[in-house]
This record gives structure tokens, sequence and C-alpha cells, in this order.
């Protein structure tokens, strides 16, 4: 409100603005014009839209995280819906939130042990007497779990959005003579519309870059755009390419806000970021 | 005259191209109980935040105490606020609110003690020193809030719309108290109030305000009986105002006739308007009654009826008469003695107004 | 919504919650497994808590992890709360509205992004990786959690507030000290507590940002995790959920002080 803050204190933010947050996009983006022997090059966009492979992995990885996307989506609006109406919700939503404050890679780790073939799906199986079977490294098994590790960041933003929705409209709907179902499809769903597009853009953004679950539970059968980078950048030490492809994933990431719109007003209170 | 104690002199305010005070010139004198009365976005508000400091006006001179304080922080002057929302710390308790300002000043720990315990008994809250804000009413609340302002003493106390969150009943209750409380402090008060109810039920002198300049100063009744002009007669009181012509001395034409009235010192045949109050006015039978209307509708009010009559030429009259009228659609008649009238004189300055009152009153 | 539907609702959420923690059960259970795999219970011991603690390694980097995530938190905390006020105090609708989407970038920003920039930035600028590298990214994206915490707490600051201070006597230093802070408080423990538990479970970024030399406990999981299957990283699982059960019981805590707060000033 007025300058009862000097203006020294602002300095450290404004740096951070600069070198962490303006600096390393400008970065990302000089650097993608860079080969292996740092000379100046567009090959590597050449390559990237020219090769089938990086063309086939990102639409591949779009395509996850789409599935990845709707899967979570589909479970968690029914779910946030009941949460809504439960008794003492907020520790109910309490307890949505606490799995991801469990380190991500324990819980990854936990899936290893599941998947496994002794592990728990195959020995729960096996008193059915069915074969052992490959669930580790699959394509269901990834998306399963990644599914599993958003599930909470789609549940909240939900979960706010129909919270914040007028109990008194749904009300009115019915007493304007609308089925339950017509209520939930022309009230309830658009009114909280806001809260699945920032639950869609919670999910999808981080779908497209994982890379450690790819790794853990896909097997490196599943190549995203964020293994991709990974392996430019830590493997290859091929960083113009790694760079590229983050610039690609940038771009995707303003699309997918651009289409959510901008602000992601129900964004995760207490709940954690992923990898 | 009593000693001034604070003085607005030519003062101007404007954002941009946006004038929100104009020409502003007012003294106030120590000990006396002032309001600033207007409707919303008219200026109010500024002047009280120009003499607390929270705002620079863009020219004239802010005087406290025959001292120029224009540019004095607000933390320096010797004026105190109450606020509209009263803006109580809420992560103080009710003695540390208000032995804030005193701690800033660094009184001793004893004489706080003292200070606060007494302030709080001028506003009868002394057993709730220890309580959270958000344990309080609202009539509480307020309560704090004018404990916090006056245990600093200060030479004037401005109050801006303080009672305007509280119900009606709380409010009629406080409006008690906080002329009590200002005879007993002898400081001065600057309430801002968009309530003429609460202005004139308070108020030694009304300041009215509307665009930014003040339209009239004056005592309650001053203001009540003899409005300077359209906005003052509308904006305090009901009214029925109508277009009429001064015909010569105490004789003025409205609605096709000429009555006797109280009003002098016009020029002859000049275009003026004259101002009725509903509550002069009686409903009479026809013959008896200075002007003919038909009844259109009638509320009662408790204390009166309030009817809703036209005359002939569809002007409207606004009447508020203890007896009912005897049923909608009847001709009946308005009867008002001369002195009831008063007349209006288009675009008179006060000082003008004042003189020209002067001028025949003496008489 | 009929009686029956609801009985649905509830089995369908109870499902929820089974696949939910699942998992975190499978793990915490195994750690007193008298085995080696995390496959058929073989009778219960604390023989894994015991390796655990004996592990001198994994002591060295769950301190390491912790002190990170303490210094993260702390100076994120600082600079975005600062950095809220600037926001706050700017005039300006479209340059605040700018300075916020800047600093919600690496809010929605992938972390691969996040660390493979960071990489370009540290070797660009010969900051060696390793311990500095890893604390100053770990600052660096803990701040705008930090910023969005604290900046709610200072729009609902009344202005009147600070006049109210001013007007009895208080200069600007006093009233940020006696008002602003006091005010801002649970904006501040929440983003505090936020950028602590981010940095703690942060993987991707100090994956990239970290040389050979240091490891943070994630890094540590996953280059365990890779090798096979250790019930000593389950032991560590009972004994970090058991962390995060205090954490999250704390930050309830500081979230129904401040509704409970709110919900009281809401009954006037």
């Amino acid at each position: 409100m007025r300058k009862n803050v000097n203006a020294a204190f602002y300095v450290p933010y404004v740096l951070w603005l600069g070198l962490f947050v303006i600096a390393p996009m400008l970065l990302i983006f000089y650097q993608s014009f860079f080969d292996i022997n740092h000379h100046f090059t567009l090959a590597n966009y050449a390559t990237y839209f020219q090769s089938g492979t990086y063309l086939t992995m990102t639409f591949n990885s779009v395509w996850y995280a789409f599935v990845i996307t709707v899967v979570t989506l589909l479970i968690s609006y029914p779910a946030a819906l009941i949460l809504h109406y439960m008794k003492h919700k907020q520790l109910w939503l309490l307890l949505i939130i606490l799995p991801t404050w469990v380190n991500l890679l324990l819980k990854a780790y936990a899936f290893i042990g599941i998947f496994g073939k002794d592990g728990g799906i195959n020995n729960f199986l096996g008193f059915f007497g069915a074969a052992p079977m490959q669930l580790l490294f699959t394509d269901a098994a990834f998306i399963f779990v990644a599914a599993y590790i958003e599930i909470p960041f789609m549940i909240l933003p939900i979960f706010n959005g129909i919270e914040e929705l007028d109990e008194n409209l749904v009300n009115a709907s019915q007493d304007l003579g609308a089925s339950s179902w017509q209520t939930f499809t022309k009230v309830t769903l658009p009114l909280t519309m806001s809260g699945v597009k920032s639950g869609v853009q919670a999910v999808f953004i981080p779908s497209l870059s994982l890379f450690m679950l790819t790794r853990l539970i896909g097997g490196n059968r599943v190549i995203t755009l964020g293994t991709a980078i990974e392996e430019h950048f830590l493997t290859t030490m091929n960083w113009g390419m790694g760079s590229t492809i983050g610039v690609v994933l940038i771009v995707a990431m303003v699309i997918i806000m651009f289409l959510t719109g901008e602000r992601a007003k129900h964004r995760v209170k207490g709940g954690r970021r992923h990898v | 005259m009593g000693e001034p104690i604070v003085e607005l002199h030519h003062v101007f305010k404007s954002y941009d191209e946006n004038v929100v005070l104009n020409d502003i010139d007012i003294t106030l004198e120590a000990g006396k109980f002032y309001t600033l009365l207007g409707p919303s976005g008219s200026g109010k508000t500024t002047i009280l935040r120009a003499i607390a400091g929270f705002l620079n006006v863009t020219s004239g001179d802010i005087m406290i105490a025959g001292k120029r304080v224009n540019d004095i922080p607000a933390n320096l002057r010797q004026v105190n606020t109450v606020f509209q929302n009263y803006s109580l710390f809420p992560h103080m308790n009710v003695f540390e609110n208000i032995a804030y300002g005193l701690r800033i000043r660094k009184v001793d720990k004893a004489a706080i003690e003292t200070r606060v315990m007494d302030a709080l008994k001028m506003v009868r809250l002394e057993n709730l020193a220890n309580r959270e804000i958000s344990e309080l009413s609202g009539g509480q609340q307020q309560r704090v809030a004018i404990a916090r302002a006056i245990v600093l003493e200060p030479k004037v106390l401005l109050l801006d719309e303080p009672l305007s969150a509280l119900d009606a009943k709380l409010r009629k209750d406080m409006q008690y108290e906080l002329r009590e409380l200002q005879q007993r402090l002898g400081i001065t008060f600057l309430f801002v109030t968009h309530d003429q109810e609460e202005a004139l039920a308070l108020s030694d002198e009304i300041f009215v305000m509307n665009d930014g300049q003040v339209q009239q100063s004056g005592t309650p009744v001053d203001i009540y009986d003899e409005p300077i002009n359209h906005f003052v007669a509308d904006f305090i009181g009901e009214s029925n105002i109508v277009d009429g012509r001064m015909v010569e001395d105490y004789r003025v034409e409205f609605n096709g006739k000429v009555f006797d009235c109280a009003d002098a010192g016009m020029r002859t045949n000049e275009h003026v308007e004259v101002v009725l109050r509903p509550e002069d006015l009686d409903v009479v039978p026809v013959d008896k009654g200075r002007v003919a209307v038909r009844i259109d509708t009638q509320l009662f009010r408790g204390d009166f009826y309030e009817i809703v009559a036209y005359d002939d030429g569809q002007n409207e009259w606004l009447i508020h008469s203890t007896n009912p009228a005897p049923e909608d659609g009847a001709m009946m008649g308005v009867y008002f003695d001369p002195e009831d009238i008063h007349v209006m004189r288009f675009g008179e300055s006060e000082e003008d107004f004042d003189a020209r009152l002067e001028s025949y009153e003496g008489e | 919504m009929s009686k029956s539907k609801f009985k649905w609702g509830h089995l369908y959420l109870i499902l929820v919650f089974v696949v939910l923690y699942l998992p975190i059960a499978y793990l915490v259970g195994f750690s007193f497994s008298d085995g080696e795999r995390m496959s058929h219970f073989k009778g219960f011991t604390f023989r894994h808590y015991g390796e655990l603690f004996n592990d001198p390694r994994m002591i060295q980097i769950v301190l390491d992890t912790l002190l990170v995530a303490l210094l993260a938190a702390l100076f994120a905390t600082i600079i975005g709360t600062f950095g809220a006020m600037a926001i706050n105090n700017t005039r300006k609708a479209g340059v605040r509205n700018s300075i916020l989407s800047l600093n919600n970038i690496l809010m929605v920003s992938p972390d691969v992004i996040i660390g493979a920039s960071f990489l370009i930035f540290f070797t660009a600028l010969n900051v060696p990786l390793g311990f500095l590298s890893v604390v100053l990214s770990h600052i660096a994206f803990s701040i705008p959690i930090v910023v969005l915490m604290v900046l709610p707490k200072l729009k609902e600051l009344p202005g009147s507030m600070l006049d109210a201070a001013q007007d009895l006597g208080a200069t600007n230093s006093q009233v940020l000290r006696d008002v602003v802070l006091p005010f801002i408080t649970p904006g501040i423990l929440s983003g505090f507590f936020m950028a602590f538990t981010y940095s703690l479970d942060d993987f991707a970024v100090t994956f990239f940002v970290t040389g050979n030399g240091f490891q943070t406990l994630s890094v540590e999981i996953y280059a365990r995790a890779r090798q096979g299957i250790s019930l000593e990283i389950n032991a560590l699982s009972g004994v970090m959920f058991l962390f995060a059960l205090l954490l999250v019981i704390g930050y309830y805590f500081i979230q129904q002080a401040q509704t409970s707060r709110k919900h009281k000033k809401g009954g006037r």
C-alpha cells in the first residue's frame, strides 16, 4: 500500500526473477541453437522435425499424457463430488492429500514391489491358480502408477470448484424440474469446469515430462519428452538437442495453459508438486 | 468565536482531471461537534483524510492549532481517527489495541495502565480489557476504536462514518453516547456521515458537501429551515420543491397563485424555487386549503401518514399528516402558513445568502 | 441425492482410498518382514530399521537433505515475503500481473525444464555442482510458493489498518513490525512449511543440478531402486511416512488456526 518497505528489501526478489526465472528460460532457448561441439546451428530443430523418432516420441508423450489425464479425471471427478457431500469433508480431504506428502520415489518403489514377478499382485492371483504375469515394465503399469500419483492433484482443484458452487443453484435446477442427471450435466458440471481445467493443467503438464517413472515402472519402453531431455542432458551430454526438446515442451506447456485458462485458480494448496 | 483548532484554506485536491475537493475553506473551533454531511463521492472523507494526513492535497493550507501541517506525516499530527470499519488490530487484544499509541510514544508502564483503563471507562468497556477483538460485538468494537483514539488526547477526533456498520437500534444508542462523550471530553469532533438524521441529531454545526464543495454550513436548525439551494433542501429531510416567481418582498407566486411568505431581498419577478416541508402541510377540505389536490396513495408510517397527492398541474405533493386522508382518489385541500414557505434563489452563494437573511430579519 | 446412491458413493470413495493407501501400507508393512524381498511376508522384525540406523551414508544423506530443506525454506521465505510485499505495493495493475506471471513460471514448469535450465545456468556461471547448486535451486523453486502463500494475507490486510497504526503515531518501520508482519505471519508460516516440503520432496531438479559428490534422499532412493529391492528402503519409508504424517498434522493445524480466525471474523 505504501512505502513502508524499503526498496532494498525488494532487491533479492527482483534478482531472483532475473537470475532464476528469466535467465534460465532464455538460456535453454539459446542453448537449443548449439550442437554438441558448441557451434551455432539450426540442426537440432531440423533433426527434431525431420527425424521420425522425435516426432513419434512427441506424439507418444502427448498421447500418454492424454490417457493419464483422462483416467485421472474419470476417477477424480466422482470422488471429488462424493467428497463434497461427506461429513467431516476437510478431514477426508486431508487424507486425500496425505499420500502426496510421501516421497514420490518411495511410492514408485512400492509399485516395483507390488507389480514384481513375485510381488503382491502376482501372489494374490497365484491363489486362484494364475501363472505369474509380467506386470512391471508395461504400458498399463506406467499409466496406472502415473494416474495413481496424479489423482490427488486432480481431486483437489475439482473439489474446490465444487465447494465454490452455490448449493442454491443446484436446488434451483431441481426446483425447476431437472432430474439429478440433468442438474449435473446442465448446472454442476459447467459451473465446476474451471476446477476441472485447473486439474487438467496440473496433471497434463507434469505427465508430459515424467522421466523417473518411465525408467522405474515403464522400464524404458515408454519414452516421454522428459525422458529424452534427461537422457540428452545427463547421458549423451547433447545439451543442444535436450534444450530443443525442452523448448518444444515449453511450447506445449504454453498451449495447455492457454487452452485451460492461463491462471489456475484452484491450484493445489497443501498438495505437493510432482516429477 | 472560540479558538480555531483546524483550518482549511482554499484546499483543492484532484486526481488527474478529476477534482474531488474544490476550494474548501472551513474553520473548526475547539470543543465543538462538527459534521461533514454529503452523499458518497462528495469529498467528505477526502477532507477527513487530508486533515489526518493520509493524503496530500493539491493546493491550499491545512492548519492544526495554528500551524501549517501539510508536510507533517500522519503519525506526527495531533489528530486521531475512528475508522469506518474500526480497523482494530486483530492480533492484539482490547487493552493492547488501546495501549498501542501510548507504547509508540514510550509512555511508562504504570501510566499506560491507568490511561487505558480510564479510556475504557470512558466508553464503558472496563470489563473487557482482556478480550480478543474477534470476541467483541460490532458496538463493542466501535467503542474500542473510540477509546484507542481518545486515549492519546488528540486536539481533534476525526470520525469516518463510524456508525454505518451498526444496526438501526444500536446506532441510535451510539449517537447519544457520542454526543455525551464529546461534551465530557470537550475536544473537537469532526464526524463524517451520509445520514442526514444522524447529522442533525449530533452536530453543533454541519457542513453540507456536494461535488467537492461545501454547499452550506450552519446549525442543524438553520440548515433544515433555510436550505440555501435545491441540493441541500432535497438532501436534508424531505421536501416539496416547486418553481415560482418572486412578485415582491414577502409575496411569491407558484402553482398559478400568489402567496404571502416570510422571504425578501430578491429582485422583483425573480425566478425562484419554493420549498415546502411535508410535515408543515395539512390535509383539509378543499375549500379551506390553499392548493387543491387529488389523493393518490397513503402509507402508515407509525408516527404519521405519508400521503402522496397531485394538483391540477400534475405536480406531486408529499404530505406528512397525523390524520389519514379520507380515501384514495378524494379531492382535498393542502393548507400551509406563510412562514412554512421557504424561497431559494438560483446560484446564490452562502455569503450572499447569509447577508440577505441578515438584511431583512434584522428589521 | 437419493439414499442408495449415497451408499454406492461411499463404496467408491473407500475404493479410492484403498488404492491411494495400499502402496504405502505395502511399503511400510514389508519394512517389518524378516526377509530380503518385497514378497511373501516372513515374520516380524525390526532388523531393517537397525540396518538403516547403522548406515552412516544414509544418515549423512538424511541430514544433508534436512539441511538443504531448512536453508532453502529459510531463504525462500525471506525473499518471497519481501517479494510478495513488492508485488502488493506495485500500483500499476499491468506491472503487477506481469510480475505475478513471471513468479508463477516456476510453479507450472515441468521439473525437467527447471532442472535442465538451471544446469545450463550454473554451468554458464561456473557454479560448482553440488551442495551450493542444489541449495540455490531449491531456494529458487520455493520462492514462488512463498509468494503465493503470503500475497493473499497481504491483500486481506485492510489499508485502513495501516492508516490506523500511522494515525496512532507509528512510523513506517513500526507499522511493518507491529501490524504488517504479525498480520501476515500465518501466510509466512505456510510459505515456510510448503517450501520445506517442496525441497524435501524434490527429485528431478536435484537430479539435474547435483554433481557426483552430493546426494539428497530422493536421488539416493532412485539410485538404490534401480539397483534392486532392499528392505532398508522400506524401513526408511516407515520413518518418512511417520515424518510426513507429522508434517501434515502440523500443516493442518496452521490451516485450522487460519480458518477459525476467519470464521470468527466472518461471524460479525
